[in-house]
């Protein structure tokens, strides 16, 4: 598969945008997210008193005079994040619309470089089945980004997904030290809420990115309909359906749809967690520059 | 029972199997692929509850498609169930002229009865097919219809009755002596033609028309018919001499004729004198005009031998003055004696040459001059109509001599009033000083009411009466100065009146004529602006009409069958004789008389005096009906209507066409509603 999103012009515009993470997180050092801990930048955070055993050298002299106490002066801590994106590479994210396969991926390579470009750890976790795995590492620099993007526009879209099961089982799930994204349409019938739960478990900040093509969200078919489940393995396969498409069917969708999603976004409101569901005829600059920023994920 | 004009469109239902074909070849389901089938699970939930019914709708829809198909099969079948209309072209419609010239004989036979032989046969004939059918009208003085549509059930019943039109001899032949009501005949036939415009109309006459149209005229004349007839006569007083003049006319040939005139003569010698022409000659087809004037020839220059020629007109004298005349009977024959064919005008009678007689007494202590001058010109206005006998009365000089009250017809009374009314006339009460005992109204005997100085009375009342025709109930046609009060006028009707008071009254009743009129003539300039003049002549046509008139009024005594006759009466009945000896009486006037046969017809009235009025006059053929070789440009106009082969059946493709579009609709429906 050959995306269509990702060149230099596409990523020369994301240079001006930076992940918007929580200060909770630990992170790790040498990064650029500033976190609620003391470290030994240059950016004055507060004072405290001198307590046996402190680097002598970071005493205010000035207070001392003033207050004849020894106190510290402390300073803001900036951290390195690990994002981690759970890609769903099942058959329903392109088999029966290419371009939304190629809209995932791009919006997984736009994060990736968004993390890359702040000085953060990168991984792309690929679910297939219940596993997910990790084809090209911890990436970390620019260098090690493209090289594992190119390879990123050629994955296979198959089989099934389990993201519950992906997830949760995943070696390098991390904890407490970044983002975590899952992309997918989430038509699943597995249990993706205990995904959610197990990341934040671990500390980890969540973002679900649902990506749905227009005929998802607007059938334009009616009648007798056998409908083939793309990750069907035969016809006879229980996952299809035989249906007479009506005028009421079509808005008992819309209306099941909808609280889907609706659903979806309580769950992670509920939960801390960002939730964005896109059309993946929605122009991608609209979705992270509209959609991504409205829930304060960029910055 | 509905039939099909195209049956080979019935093929059309070969559509129901492909219909049923496509349905079991129609791929039930069309597969999509689509990412996942779990939100249309979760919709599954959402679906609103389906009603049983509407399981059976895909069953309907076919079922709808199905009767489509037939509809359209039907309809390019074109159904049609046959017309309850018998549009048979064997249908013949047949009308006899029965005008006075169809009695035109020839060898022994008239055109009537050929006309109804020919009209028998034809019926016979075409009542022997078994689809035939007859009408027959017969246009008489109004058109009727004989038989009406009779088909060969009733082939004898149907020539009975055209035998019946012949009747025992000439006097039950049921031909009149008026002119045919051809356009009543030829609407009859129309009435026919719209229940079956497939019908021949046949119309058996001797008229000759141009441009027939659809009719097909039989010409039942024959060679050698011809006639001499005395077209129209009239009498014209002049001089106090009386001429009759005749039309005369010949049809069929030119020949010479002889007329004689016999006069009856009402004064001196009471029998009658004959004047004869000599030998006219009349040009086929032109009116020739012929005067007998009873006045003596030295009264005229180039008489010879009592004959003179003033242009075309022959004029034959007599010196044997007439001054009255009960009857003058003119005769026409041909000169050689030969018979023509048409005997019905070959004579008229002229009446009215005696006048009846009206007695009128003008009683007055004043005299005006108005009364005297203005009787003298009624005499002279209506002496043809009447000999009006008038009697003055100064009532002051009749000393122990009792005021007339009987043996008069019109009674006008000034001033002084006659104890009691008479009770055999009409009675004109003028500025009443006392009220007659009997008069039904009470004047005031105190005296006349009078405008101030230089002024009149302002004036109202019913100018709707026939006394006021061509007066206005107004002070501009009644100026009035003074007037008596009438204090009580029961059974009167107010024509005229000044606030409250009446100025003219009427009363008009069977035992009854009074006219009250309370003011003098000379209280008044209504007597010389021709209003009072104007009421008296109204008096005398409202209480002394003419027993007979014709359509215009004017006073005559010799008519044309199936011309209008206006009739009157002075008293309650009016009795007139037919030629046939028979009666009529009637009790309502104006009626309006129409002879249906010539001769001579008299007329009979009991006056209010109790005095019996008689009168005759005479009723001719019509003049047209004694042209044998008559032509007419045009039969008036009948109407076919236009028969299409559609006409013949009662089309059943607007039903059909109507269930489609009902079919496709409801499919509709019912494909919306599946699919909702």
């Amino acid at each position: 598969m050959k995306g269509t999103y990702l060149n230099t012009e596409f990523f020369s515009r994301l240079e001006t945008l930076a992940l918007n993470l929580r200060k909770e997180l630990a992170g790790f050092f040498g990064g650029k997210h500033l976190v609620r801990t003391y470290g030994q930048t240059v950016e004055f955070a507060d004072y405290r008193e001198y307590m046996l055993g402190d680097d002598i050298r970071r005493i205010d002299w000035n207070l001392y005079s003033r207050f004849e106490k020894h106190f510290l002066k402390l300073f803001t801590d900036e951290r390195q994040m690990h994002v981690r994106i759970f890609l769903d590479c099942s058959a329903s994210m392109a088999k029966a619309n290419a371009q939304k396969g190629a809209y995932a991926v791009a919006a997984a390579a736009a994060l990736g470089f968004l993390a890359v470009h702040n000085m953060d750890k990168v991984s792309y976790q690929l679910i297939r089945g219940s596993r997910a795995e990790n084809p090209f590492g911890t990436i970390v620099g620019k260098n090690s980004f493209f090289r594992a993007i190119g390879e990123l526009e050629n994955i296979a879209f198959e089989g099934d997904s389990e993201i519950s099961a992906a997830v949760t089982g995943s070696p390098d799930s991390g904890s407490n030290d970044g983002l975590t994204v899952i992309i997918s349409d989430f038509l699943t019938e597995n249990d993706w809420k205990k995904a959610v739960d197990y990341l934040v478990y671990k500390k980890r900040q969540v973002m679900l990115v649902q990506i749905l093509s227009p005929e998802e969200i607007d059938p334009n078919y009616s009648g007798r309909v056998n409908l083939i489940d793309a990750e069907s393995e035969a016809i006879e396969d229980a996952r299809n359906m035989k249906l007479r498409v009506t005028h009421s069917l079509l808005a008992a969708y819309e209306e099941a749809l909808k609280d889907m999603i609706g659903e979806l976004r309580s769950f992670c409101a509920s939960r801390g967690a960002d939730f964005v569901s896109v059309r993946c005829d929605t122009p991608l600059e609209r979705m992270l520059f509209g959609e991504l920023l409205k829930v304060g994920i960029m910055a | 029972m509905m039939d099909l004009l195209m049956p080979l469109g019935l093929l059309g239902l070969l559509g129901i199997i492909a219909l049923i074909i496509i349905y079991i070849l129609k791929p039930n389901y069309q597969q999509k692929v689509i990412s996942s089938t779990h939100v249309w699970k979760l919709s599954l939930r959402y679906r609103r509850k389906q009603l049983p019914i509407n399981r059976l709708l895909s069953l309907l829809i076919l079922l709808c498609q199905i009767l489509v198909i037939t509809a359209c099969a039907m309809i390019l079948a074109q159904p049609f169930i046959p017309s309850e209309e018998d549009y048979v072209d064997s249908e013949r419609i047949l009308v006899i002229d029965a005008s006075a010239d169809m009695r035109a004989t020839n060898d022994g036979t008239t055109r009537f009865e050929r006309a109804v032989e020919q009209v028998y046969a034809y019926s016979s004939e075409t009542l022997m097919q078994q689809d035939g059918i007859v009408t027959v009208i017969l246009a008489g003085d109004e058109a009727s219809v004989l038989v009406r549509r009779a088909d060969a059930t009733r082939r004898a019943e149907v020539l009975d009755l055209i035998d019946g039109l012949l009747g025992e001899d000439d006097s039950q032949m049921q031909c009149t002596y008026a002119q045919a009501d051809v356009d009543g005949a030829m609407r009859l036939a129309e009435e026919i033609l719209q229940i079956n415009p497939l019908a021949q109309v046949l119309f058996y006459t001797a008229t000759s028309y141009a441009d027939p149209g659809p009719v097909t005229v039989v010409d039942v004349s024959e060679e050698g018919e011809w006639n001499v007839g005395i077209i129209d006569a009239s009498v014209a007083l002049e001089e106090n001499y009386y001429t009759f003049s005749v039309d005369i006319a010949a049809y069929g040939r030119s020949t010479s004729v002889i007329l004689s005139c016999e006069v009856y003569r009402a004064d001196g010698d009471p029998v009658r004198f004959t004047l004869d022409t000599p030998a006219v000659f009349c040009t086929d087809g032109v009116t020739t005009t012929v005067e007998f004037r009873t006045r003596p020839s030295s009264d005229a220059d180039g008489v010879e031998d009592g004959v003179s020629y003033d242009g075309d007109v022959l004029a034959v004298w007599s010196d044997v003055h007439v001054n009255f005349y009960d009857r003058v009977t003119i005769y026409i024959q041909s000169a050689d004696a030969s018979s023509d064919s048409f005997s019905y005008d070959d004579r008229v009678e002229l009446y009215g040459g005696r006048p009846e007689t009206l007695n009128i007494l003008y009683a007055s202590s004043t005299m005006t001059s108005f009364f005297s001058n203005m009787l003298s010109i009624l005499r002279m206005q209506y002496s043809l109509a009447w000999t009006i006998n008038i009697t003055e009365v100064r009532t002051d000089q009749l000393g122990d001599e009792e005021l007339a009250t009987s043996g008069y017809d019109f009674y006008i009374y000034e001033t002084t009033m006659p104890d009691t009314l008479p009770t055999d006339g009409v009675v004109f009460l003028v500025n009443p000083q006392s009220s007659p005992s009997d008069a039904g109204f009470e004047v005031d005997t105190r005296g006349s009411v009078s405008a101030p100085n230089g002024y009149i009375f302002s004036v109202t009342g019913n100018s709707a009466h026939p006394l006021m025709e061509g007066l206005s109930a107004s002070e501009s046609d009644f100026p009035i100065t003074a007037y008596m009060p009438i204090l009580s006028w029961d059974n009167y009707e107010t024509l005229l009146s000044v606030g409250e008071d009446p100025i003219l009254l009427v009363r008009n009743d069977v035992s009854s004529k009074v006219v009250v009129m309370p003011f003098s003539v000379n209280d008044s300039t209504a007597a010389i602006q021709l209003s009072l003049p104007t009421l008296i002549y109204n008096m005398f046509n409202y209480f002394f009409p003419s027993a007979v008139t014709d359509a215009d009024g004017t006073v005559a005594s010799l008519f044309e069958v199936g011309e209008e006759i206006t009739l009157n009466a002075r008293g309650p009945a009016l009795t007139v004789t037919l030629p046939s000896g028979e009666t009529v009486s009637y009790e309502s006037f104006p009626t309006v008389f129409t002879p249906d046969t010539y001769g001579l017809y008299g007329h009979s009235q009991q006056l209010i005096s109790g005095n019996l009025s008689e009168g005759s006059f005479y009723v001719k053929v019509a003049a047209s009906e004694s042209d044998l070789t008559r032509a007419e440009a045009e039969l008036p106009e009948i109407v076919v209507p236009i028969v299409s082969e559609e006409d013949t059946i009662q089309d059943l493709l607007l039903y059909f066409a109507i269930a489609l579009a009902a079919l496709l609709f409801l499919e509709w429906l019912l494909q919306v509603k599946e699919n909702y």
